[in-house]
């Protein structure tokens, strides 16, 4: 590893699951306070502050508010759940110029105890959005749905193929002890669970829980004398095709292979040397898709690729390994949640479900409707 | 050609652009079958969504009236029927002639 500009320092999410007692904002200030205690830090030490979602116009706003944090550098980039991915990379490029030393990164929603998933969207039609909601397509299942239906007539996807995904990423939740669906699942419970959005069953869509997380990134000078390992930043890249899914250019390509492309180049990492991959699993569609983007395989060739159980405990592609979007915890924008991750692994902290000698992390988010994706490498000593 | 309309071409960034009236034929590129819908759809389940490549270019999102959903396929030829009130452009499939 020749780059070591900033280093993520600290992880921690707050209660997961059902959480009925807590606004985001304290969920986020909870998480934020662990995170920076991991990383001998405190809220006064922050300079950088990065966040998305919430119910404000600027969720920096609001958090540096509720905090008492202001900020030197400040970033409420909102590009969906890709955007805390985006935040890591942005994280490393502020403090690669000076202008902070300790980024926090933070996120929450208590969109289950909210009932906030209606498949809808409330309000006024408006914009290019109203040549969609009119038709009723359930939202966002209904768009990844048209995404794995044209994946299946090009390329011979199977339902089985997609239920391998949920599969696996089940087995790594039994492992984990936070994770919120831990019984373990066959091929044939997925396909057998109800229909949502036709190819989709119930079971390859996400969770609909309550969480959030923090993660705290410092400048190479602060990680030096740091009480965990620091784990580097080595690469990072963004893009986005779309915001609506009548406009994504192939419905089989995600942004993914453009910021894919540019944090491995900038990482100089090989993909066969990565020990693990976290990739936003909104549904099973999204990982397949985002395998082929990231340039594992081949267009095409994803369904092949996960079966056996190989992403799963054991395997020899270690993915999604806290149980995913899809068992572990999904409060709406889930990116955040493969930087902790991650950073879990690389430190070897992840007891039973700890993938051998990690060193090389990738982390990929999606936003939207396979709208927007983030990609960072991560690395350790 | 692009749709939905806007005031620049997404392609090419022309800003001077003209209406177009599309034939209404097109075909299915993608479809989903709708099973769990927002609640303001509910009682219309199952129905199929589908992205239409039009014949001129552009692609958009409807819905297929009058089809068995298990009767659908990529690529099937689909014509423009206008109605509901207010009448809104749905898509069934193309009459063999």
């Amino acid at each position: 590893m020749t780059d070591r500009v900033a280093a993520i320092a600290g992880v921690a999410e707050s209660d997961l699951g059902v959480v009925p007692d807590k606004t985001y904002l304290q969920m986020m200030a909870e998480a934020s306070h662990a995170a920076l205690a991991e990383a001998g830090l405190t809220f006064k030490d922050v300079d950088g502050l990065f966040s998305a979602g919430g119910d404000d116009y600027a969720a920096t706003l609001r958090l540096g508010e509720y905090l008492g944090i202001r900020p030197d550098h400040t970033d409420s980039t909102n590009i969906g759940g890709a955007s805390f991915v985006a935040h890591a990379g942005h994280a490393r490029t502020a403090i690669a110029e000076g202008r902070c030393q300790v980024a926090l990164i933070a996120y929450a929603s208590t969109q289950r105890s909210q009932g906030g998933r209606t498949l809808g969207r409330a309000g006024p039609l408006r914009g290019p959005a109203q040549f969609e909601q009119v038709w009723g397509l359930p939202m966002p299942v209904g768009a990844y749905a048209l995404a794995a239906t044209r994946h299946m007539h090009q390329y011979g996807t199977t339902s089985e193929q997609l239920a391998e995904v949920a599969v696996a990423t089940r087995r790594w939740a039994q492992l984990n002890p936070k994770a919120f669906m831990r019984d373990p699942i066959t091929i044939e419970d997925v396909l057998n669970s109800r229909w949502i959005s036709e190819p989709l069953h119930l079971l390859d869509c996400c969770l609909v829980t309550d969480g959030g997380g923090a993660v705290v990134v410092v400048s190479a000078e602060r990680a030096r004398d740091l009480p965990k390992p620091p784990v580097w930043i080595l690469g990072h890249g963004e893009s986005h095709t779309h915001l609506g899914i009548s406009s994504m250019p192939d419905l089989t390509v995600t942004p993914a292979r453009w910021s894919g492309t540019d944090a491995l180049a900038m990482s100089g990492v090989r993909r066969e040397d990565l020990d693990l991959v976290e990739l936003y699993d909104s549904f099973t569609i999204t990982v397949l898709l985002t395998l082929e983007a990231l340039g594992f395989c081949g267009p095409g060739e994803s369904g092949d690729f996960v079966r056996g159980g190989r992403t799963g405990p054991g395997g020899d592609f270690p993915m999604n390994t806290n149980g995913g979007g899809l068992s572990y915890c999904h409060p709406g924008m889930y990116g955040i949640f493969t930087l902790i991750e991650a950073t879990r692994q690389l430190r070897e902290e992840c007891g039973e479900r700890q993938v051998p000698e990690a060193r090389l992390a990738l982390c990929n988010g999606t936003g939207g409707v396979l709208s927007s994706a983030a990609t960072v490498v991560l690395g350790v000593e | 050609m692009f749709y939905p309309r806007g005031s620049v071409c997404p392609h090419c960034g022309v800003l001077g652009l003209d209406w177009v009236t599309a034939s209404g034929r097109g075909t299915v590129h993608s479809f989903t079958v709708v099973h769990r819908a927002p609640p303001e759809f509910a009682a219309e389940v199952p129905y199929v969504v589908a992205l239409i490549d039009l014949e001129e270019g552009p692609r958009m999102m409807s819905r297929l009236l009058g089809v068995d959903p298990a009767a659908v396929a990529v690529g099937m030829p689909v014509e423009l029927s206008i109605s509901g009130d207010p009448p809104l452009p749905f898509f069934v499939l193309t009459r063999r002639s």
